[in-house]
């Protein structure tokens, strides 16, 4: 197995101070190169999963495994994975360019190979020549886009999408996630979805987990 | 939350402890120098209670005027639209930008024993005397009415003029309308006004002591009592007498009137195209017209003077005043330029640490860090020189040297009391950012570093500027806690233009008042022109 959840639990302590249980138990194991979908309905927990996943929660019991090491106390930085945002979260202060190659001058490459992997992985979602616009002069889909290459462009071990398609509209949403799903076979890329569509997941995953609430 | 590194529990525990030392160590060194026997003497001793009583009086006076005056140029500029309310609106700001005794030196010009007005059209006579209770409260409400004025501009821009128009369509008049309507609504704004200028007033130091005659107030009285008087444990009680108006007003206002407010509407608020009746804007047009009138002249007195060969006496042109003042004053003005410039960006950055961590942040005493941070806000700055002095005028086990006479205590007590605006700009800078976009940063592998210096930072920059550029205009015109703790040494503009109208050199101080204005205005405009360019780059460029 390359990535490994087991008896993953978390709970969250809400405003009125009570302690609620989100994830309760939870074991997943994806091998290399699967796609997998988690869907359920809204308040399962799946994108709680995605978030200890990529190390933006941290567990309160339970481990999580990558390619034999355990990554449960690793910062999100040190994990070399990446994530799709619902709302893109595309850095609004820097340009296409910028955002894609943000990742890759983290890890210090040279310049002439930055902006090989950028123009590159620009090319492959469609986008080139968009290299100088800024954010907000895109439009959703073209964000959407950006936000996909600037994961895909550090290779990352796991991609981790989070309702990635759910903001745009439903001509573009079938258009993207062929393209979504193409690149990924391409790259035979270790793929963690996040969707309450089940149309979608049916379409994208290898595997789809189906969650429920936790009985309280 | 992901549990946090070590490095951000370090920092969290730095920045905590440095808070603690410079604002909450010396105030509670304040506190531990009273005695009960001190408190005593206080009450009972006529020259410590009278000071106290003139205080509030004159706090609760130059706040009822100066919100007065505040509302209807508000009224004026932002709800009647009288002709040349952009005009009025930049008047009305000008004072934050100016040395707090400006004022005071120009009514002096005018109306002092020498002034050109007594002598000239009085032939001697002062029918009133600016020097006491009514020259401050003049000289306050022009200084200070700004706050009212931006208080109340927003608070008046954030009524929907829907009320309004729905009261009229009601059959309501615009008289009625505005006392039924608009003021009640405008309540929480009035309220708040009105104890932010009682702290002000309070806190008031330069005006007072050129002023005050014998009308004595707190802040100077505690002043003279630790360096005429030497009686620090005297000192110590004045102080706290100044401190707890000032904190019961700003605690009420913080969090009570600033919660209550009526504002519903979020998002743009439509202008509203019904003129208010002629009557009206003729008032609002005259009465501003006066104050713009009176403010000029305040400022037109401070240029002319500069420029005069001895006020009073002879009125001739010369340019001596500059020449002199600045042979003088040079080791001030260095003196000053050199702590606002380096303190500036420190009391920027620490805002924007501060505010990241006490608003992305979770750990034990955030509250605690928070409140600390902004109290320097609400102490005056006597209070706050008079707890620096105790506080470090000797070394301890957590503080090995002594920093009373050096750079180093005048730099803290500039960083620690102006990063107040800094941090509110910086946490309302962060509340627009969307935590996804830090996220974002952090799995495409950004440690806290580069997070910081490639996005926060980037993100937060107008936030920052706007902290700079008020830190370091603070630092060149402020005087209250400072003088407490300059020396021979380190010294500063601010000490050397009370030195010159106390001693009655008052051309000389005019000039050096106007060279001060310069080179606030030149630092406001260099940094507007560096904020534009690293916009530009930031965008340009690909932002690495």
């Amino acid at each position: 197995m390359y990535l490994q959840l087991n008896n993953i639990s978390k709970r969250f302590t809400d405003r009125g101070g009570n302690e609620v249980s989100v994830v309760k138990d939870f074991d997943l194991s994806v091998d290399r190169g699967e796609f997998i979908c988690l869907v359920g309905p809204s308040g399962c927990g799946k994108t709680t999963v995605l978030r200890m996943i990529a190390g933006l929660e941290s567990p309160n019991a339970g481990n999580i495994i990558l390619d034999g090491t355990e990554i449960t106390n690793l910062p999100p930085e040190k994990r070399e994975m990446a994530v799709v945002f619902q709302h893109y979260a595309l850095f609004p202060h820097m340009n296409v360019y910028g955002n894609v190659a943000f990742g890759l001058n983290v890890r210090r490459l040279p310049k002439k190979d930055i902006e090989a992997k950028v123009k590159e992985i620009l090319e492959s979602v469609g986008l080139d020549g968009f290299e100088q616009r800024a954010p907000n002069e895109l439009s959703g889909g073209q964000q959407q886009r950006v936000a996909l290459a600037r994961a895909l462009v550090i290779h990352p071990k796991v991609l981790l999408c989070d309702e990635p398609l759910s903001n745009l509209d439903a001509a573009l949403r079938v258009q993207m996630r062929s393209e979504i799903k193409s690149i990924q076979r391409r790259l035979n890329l270790t793929t963690v979805y996040v969707t309450h569509d089940e149309d979608e997941a049916r379409f994208l995953a290898d595997r789809t987990i189906e969650m429920k609430s936790v009985t309280k | 939350m992901e549990r946090e590194g070590w490095k951000i529990k370090l920092l969290i525990f730095a920045v905590s402890a440095l808070v603690l030392l410079f604002i909450a160590y010396p105030l509670l060194k304040v506190f531990s120098s009273c005695t009960a026997s001190g408190f005593i003497h206080f009450f009972k001793a006529p020259y410590f209670m009278r000071p106290f009583f003139n205080s509030c009086c004159l706090g609760a006076g130059v706040a009822t005027v100066g919100t007065i005056v505040g509302f209807v140029l508000a009224y004026a500029v932002e709800r009647a639209k009288v002709p040349f309310f952009r005009v009025f609106d930049l008047i009305g700001t000008i004072p934050v930008i100016a040395p707090p005794f400006i004022v005071a030196i120009s009514s002096i010009m005018l109306f002092g024993r020498n002034g050109f007005v007594v002598r000239r059209f009085l032939e001697g006579h002062e029918f009133f005397s600016v020097y006491g209770f009514w020259g401050l409260l003049i000289t306050e409400t022009l200084a200070y009415f700004p706050t009212a004025f931006l208080v109340l501009k927003g608070t008046l821009s954030a009524i929907h003029p829907t009320f309004e128009e729905a009261s009229r369509s009601m059959g309501a008049g615009r008289a009625r309308t505005f006392w039924k309507i608009t003021a009640p609504l405008c309540l929480p704004g009035i309220l708040s006004s009105f104890l932010l200028l009682f702290i002000e007033s309070l806190a008031d130091f330069g005006n007072p002591i050129i002023l005050s005659g014998g009308y004595q107030v707190l802040s100077v009285q505690a002043y003279l009592q630790i360096t005429a008087v030497y009686d620090m444990g005297g000192g110590a009680v004045m102080a706290i007498m100044l401190l707890l108006p000032s904190l019961i007003a700003y605690v009420v206002q913080k969090y009570i009137v600033g919660q209550r407010s009526f504002v519903t509407v979020a998002g743009k608020v439509p202008r509203s195209t019904r003129k208010s009746g002629k009557t009206t804007i003729l008032c609002l047009e005259l009465f501003c017209l006066l104050l713009v009138a009176v403010i000029l002249l305040c400022y037109g007195m401070i240029l002319i003077g500069a420029f005069v060969r001895l006020w009073g006496v002879d009125y001739s042109f010369v340019f001596d005043n500059f020449i002199k003042g600045l042979q003088m004053g040079s080791q001030y003005i260095w003196g000053s330029m050199i702590l606002a410039g380096v303190s500036a960006p420190i009391t920027g950055i620490l805002g924007i640490i501060i505010a990241y961590l006490v608003t992305r942040k979770k750990f034990l005493g955030r509250k605690v860090l928070e409140f600390t941070s902004m109290l320097a806000f609400a102490v005056p700055g006597t209070v706050i020189g008079i707890g620096y002095i105790m506080a470090f005028n000797e070394p301890h086990w957590f503080m090995p040297w002594a920093l009373q006479g050096t750079f180093w205590i005048i730099l803290f007590l500039f960083v620690f009391r102006n990063m107040p605006v800094g941090l509110q700009a910086a946490t309302a800078g962060l509340a627009q950012i969307d935590v996804t976009i830090e996220e974002a940063a952090r799995t495409l592998g950004a440690g806290n570093f580069i997070l910081f210096k490639k996005i926060i930072f980037p993100l937060l920059a107008p936030a920052f500027f706007s902290g700079l550029i008020y830190s370091f205009v603070r630092a060149m015109t402020q005087i209250s806690a400072v003088i407490f703790v300059v020396s021979g040494k380190w010294n500063l503009f601010t000490v050397f233009l009370l030195g010159l109208v106390e001693n009655g050199e008052l051309s000389i101080a005019a000039a050096m008042s106007v060279v001060l204005v310069v080179i606030v205005l030149l630092m406001m405009g260099f940094l507007k022109f560096v904020i534009h360019r690293w916009q530009v780059k930031q965008m340009v460029k690909a932002a690495w």
